[in-house]
């Protein structure tokens, strides 16, 4: 006889059980658009991806790069086409002129000595366009500023202004970025979005060791340790603390000018505690060490990177698994 | 005058408008007809999905993103619960089929064109899902969240079916992996006995035995009060 018929229970109902337990039918049925944005994901990093790992009839064929470099074409055109348009009107305002421009490339800094004696580092992968009144930032820039009460010190980012008397502070907002955020080191300074109007706006006060994050929702202040690491970058040091696998490699392309690419989603959300010495550490040697934390390893072509989960595959000599060395015990004592 | 010019030329670009890849979606209603026409055989509904699917993997061979946009739609769904067997909340799971879509995409070359592709699908999603799983006790914690939420759902029914119900639930836990998946496959997703023999690595007997010693399990642990 049946055992579990005191219950009331059959085998129907215990299948039923799993079919809707074990078969996760809380989970709703995707639509045919939601798998398109999945599907579409997987393809593309797999074309990118494609470059090396698939044989060589797989490749991306021609007629995909052609339009790739249309693309490139006529965004530039554009850009012109703005710039023209721009330089024209703004000659129509002398007191707008655009007096100088600074632009630096990735892996690049550069450090500009600004009318009336003061001070200005740029980031990595960062435009600048400094005018009489005001300096409109892209990305990532550090200020010394000598006071000139007649002259107050403007700075522009998309989405914020900062106004400023005598203060040390770095300001940030890269094309990508929805906020921008302003770090103080020394001094103060008074901060509004960029559509308020200058005088009926709240400013917000920034005060040393400050750091704030401006979006279009408001603006956050933060106090403590975490704010002073963000003007680390003008002396070459880059400070994550907790921060997602995908920012780290973001920033670490910006810096060392390569191309990093993370395969797996797991992996790029894993958060990161990591201080990397920008002059004194290869990349190489970066991702090495974000490989043994994070255990994966990376895989280099050309100035393009791709970081894998799992360890390395063992070095081969046609197919031949070689030997390795012995371990160095110097390195594993501490010397 | 001015203010706004630099707003206009640094404000950030609106959203990136990248075309889809080649068209996709306009494809389809083609691409699954030609693919219908080279089926010929429609007497039985699982065996003709097979052959759309074998069909599918031959084009994604030839380098086809828009037949394997159509193979995973059919799956996706089943995918990303069977994977929620394993790791427990929706979103880890989207991940887990996420990665594996970008490696299936990655070597397709390596699809196979005979037997049931669905079962590979599965496969490569059981192995990925038991990558990503680190420890058992996270299924368990998984299975005791979804238990919880089960129980308040079931609060309507009498008390010896629900007490029955919480019991093969502790059950299910403590299954082997193996038992489990393949009662999740089974019954969960409804593959065919031979396909979860595929997937789980064993012949189509010894799948039979598997299930047979699961439910049997199972059978035990909801009679187990009154015996």
């Amino acid at each position: 006889m049946f055992p579990g018929c005191c219950t009331g229970m059959d085998d129907r109902d215990i299948i039923h059980h799993l079919t809707n337990r074990l078969g996760r039918s809380d989970i709703p049925p995707y639509a045919d658009a939601e798998v398109a944005r999945f599907v579409e994901r997987a393809v593309q990093s797999g074309v990118v991806l494609g470059r090396w790992t698939l044989p060589r009839g797989a490749r991306t064929p021609w007629w995909e790069s052609v339009r790739s470099v249309r693309r490139v074409l006529a965004t530039t055109a554009l850009t012109m086409l703005v710039v023209t348009i721009g330089r024209t009107l703004f000659q129509q305002h002398p007191a707008e002129t655009i007096v100088q421009q600074y632009h630096t490339a990735p892996g690049r800094r550069l450090t500009v000595q600004l009318a009336g004696g003061s001070t200005m580092i740029l980031g990595p992968a960062t435009s600048v366009e400094v005018t009489s009144s005001a300096i409109a930032v892209t990305g990532e820039a550090y200020f010394a500023v000598v006071p000139h009460p007649e002259h107050p010190f403007v700075v522009h980012t998309a989405n914020t202004v900062v106004r400023v008397l005598g203060t040390r502070f770095s300001v940030r907002q890269y094309v990508d970025e929805a906020q921008s955020r302003v770090a103080v080191d020394a001094g103060r300074v008074g901060l509004r979005l960029r559509g308020a109007h200058a005088d009926t706006a709240a400013q917000t006060v920034v005060s040393a060791r400050m750091c704030a994050q401006i979006s279009d929702s408001g603006v956050t202040v933060m106090s403590g340790t975490a704010a002073g690491t963000y003007t680390d970058w003008t002396r070459g040091m880059l400070v994550f603390n907790k921060v997602p696998l995908r920012e780290v490699v973001a920033e670490l392309t910006r810096t060392y000018g390569a191309d990093i690419r993370i395969v797996d989603t797991t992996l790029a959300n894993r958060r990161m505690r990591i201080d990397v010495a920008v002059s004194e550490e290869s990349l190489s040697q970066v991702l090495d060490v974000i490989g043994d934390v994070a255990n994966a390893h990376y895989v280099r072509d050309g100035h393009v990177y791709v970081v894998t989960p799992g360890r390395a595959p063992l070095p081969t000599h046609h197919g031949i698994p070689v030997r390795q060395p012995f371990p160095q015990l110097e390195q594993s004592y501490g010397r | 005058m001015a203010e706004s010019l630099l707003q206009l030329y640094f404000s950030t670009p609106a959203a990136d408008e990248t075309p889809r890849p080649a068209g996709i979606a306009s494809r389809h209603a083609t691409l699954l007809d030609t693919v219908r026409h080279d089926v010929h055989h429609v007497h039985d509904d699982a065996v003709d999905m097979d052959r759309i699917d074998i069909a599918l993997v031959q084009r994604i061979h030839a380098g086809d993103a828009g037949a394997f946009d159509l193979l995973i739609r059919g799956h996706f769904t089943a995918l990303v619960r069977f994977a929620a067997s394993f790791v427990g909340t929706r979103d880890a799971a989207e991940d887990v089929v996420q990665d594996v879509l970008t490696r299936l995409w990655m070597r397709r070359h390596h699809m196979p064109t005979t037997g049931s592709v669905r079962a590979f699908l599965f496969t490569a999603t059981r192995n990925h899902a038991l990558n990503v799983l680190k420890h058992n006790r996270v299924v368990a914690r998984s299975m005791e969240m979804l238990s919880r939420e089960q129980s308040i759902a079931s609060r309507g029914s009498d008390e010896a079916t629900r007490d029955a119900l919480a019991r093969l639930d502790a059950v299910i836990v403590t299954l082997p992996e193996r038992q489990r998946s393949a009662l999740a496959l089974r019954y969960g997703q409804g593959l065919r006995v031979a396909e979860v023999a595929a997937v789980v690595g064993i012949s189509t007997k010894a799948a039979e035995q598997l299930l047979v010693r699961a439910l049997r399990t199972l059978r035990a642990a909801v009679a187990s009060e009154h015996s």
